[in-house]
């Protein structure tokens, strides 16, 4: 028996294992989600202003340096309340994810006070966000950037029908948000 | 669907069954091997390599395959996890008259000795057996010098007669 058997041997005992129609549509669902989530929901205007000046933002009619802006004339309805400062950074795909923020970031839901705050918030979908903290995980927060799921996962996808599909040590596993 | 440059329908169909068996080889469970299998494309999906041939897709995906393959292979829970039949799903080949399924008994040797290999024997083998790929682009895959490639071959060759001696007529 030679080595050089082996392609046809596995191909053999694999005859029966290969890439299905329903495959294929699992695949290509998977991607169009991407597709979706990637798509910039900044305004334009901003967007244009932050590619165009990189760094440096012009925000009415006064320069601000590392994209500091206040998010009132950005996105944030919240901001639009309570005049937040925060800082954001755009991202390849256009969209902006905010870095720091003047609220507290460290607030569960319940009232108690964590150890890590918020480093980085993805895009909200359904009221909530997936976001980084500083301990290096994912977790989700509320639009009032309060967490609602504490920050325990490698990864974390958007929340659709109330639930988001999370990674941790190469486990995938779906939970309910909040 | 097309972005860009990444046409991933176009992927799959060419590619699925390569990466799925690759991923099979590795984890010996196909609904695990499925999951690598889509999570190879949508990373390529996200990431938008530039591959300028076929030869470069083939070795991304194969590269992305079995790194994602030993991610899993580490993870607690697949330790922790063992499938109650393992094997269960894997076909095996028809039963004929005696010569025959002596020749069929000696593929299967060969095969599952080749799949208990240690990952950095198994890597090669795979790509140089089964993916006819040349060592220099099997270097290139696995991100080690020609020459590692070109020893652990012949390692993997030393293992594999060691493992079938006497138990098949001709050894590999």
């Amino acid at each position: 028996m030679k080595l050089e058997q082996f392609k046809e041997i596995a191909d053999d005992q694999l005859r029966d294992l290969t890439v299905d129609e329903r495959m294929v549509k699992r695949i290509h669902q998977g991607a169009c989600s991407i597709h979706v989530r990637h798509k910039p929901r900044v305004p334009r205007a901003a967007a244009w202003c932050a590619a165009a000046c990189a760094a440096v933002m012009v925000i009415s009619g006064s320069i601000l340096l590392q994209s500091q802006m206040r998010t009132g004339n950005i996105a944030s309805p919240r901001a639009q309340k309570d005049q937040v400062t925060a800082t954001y950074a755009l991202q390849d795909s256009g969209s902006m994810s905010m870095l720091s923020s003047s609220v507290a970031t460290s607030q569960y839901v319940d009232g108690t006070t964590l150890s890590y705050g918020i480093e980085r918030i993805g895009e909200f979908s359904e009221g909530y966000a997936p976001a980084l903290a500083t301990n290096g995980l994912y977790g989700y927060v509320n639009e009032d950037r309060v967490w609602v799921v504490r920050a325990m996962y490698d990864e974390a996808d958007e929340v659709v029908d109330g639930k988001a599909v999370v990674k941790t040590q190469g486990t995938t596993s779906i939970i309910d948000v909040p | 669907m097309q972005e860009n440059n990444i046409d991933i329908d176009r992927l799959v169909r060419q590619y699925g069954t390569m990466v799925l068996r690759q991923a099979y080889f590795y984890l010996k469970d196909r609904q695990k091997a499925e999951d690598v299998c889509q999570e190879v494309f949508l990373r390529m999906y996200k990431k938008q390599p530039q591959l300028p041939d076929e030869q470069s897709e083939k070795a991304y995906l194969l590269r992305v395959t079995i790194n994602l393959c030993k991610d899993v292979l580490k993870s607690a829970w697949h330790r922790r996890v063992t499938p109650m039949m393992e094997g269960y799903d894997a076909p095996h080949p028809q039963n004929g008259p005696e010569a025959e399924a002596v020749a069929n008994e000696e593929k299967q040797l060969l095969y599952d000795a080749v799949l208990a290999l240690p990952a950095i024997y198994k890597d090669v083998v795979l790509l140089f057996y089964y993916h006819d790929m040349p060592t220099g682009e099997i270097a290139k895959v696995l991100k080690i010098p020609e020459v590692t490639v070109r020893t652990r071959l012949m390692r993997a060759r030393t293992r594999l007669g060691a493992a079938l001696k006497g138990r098949v007529k001709d050894e590999a």
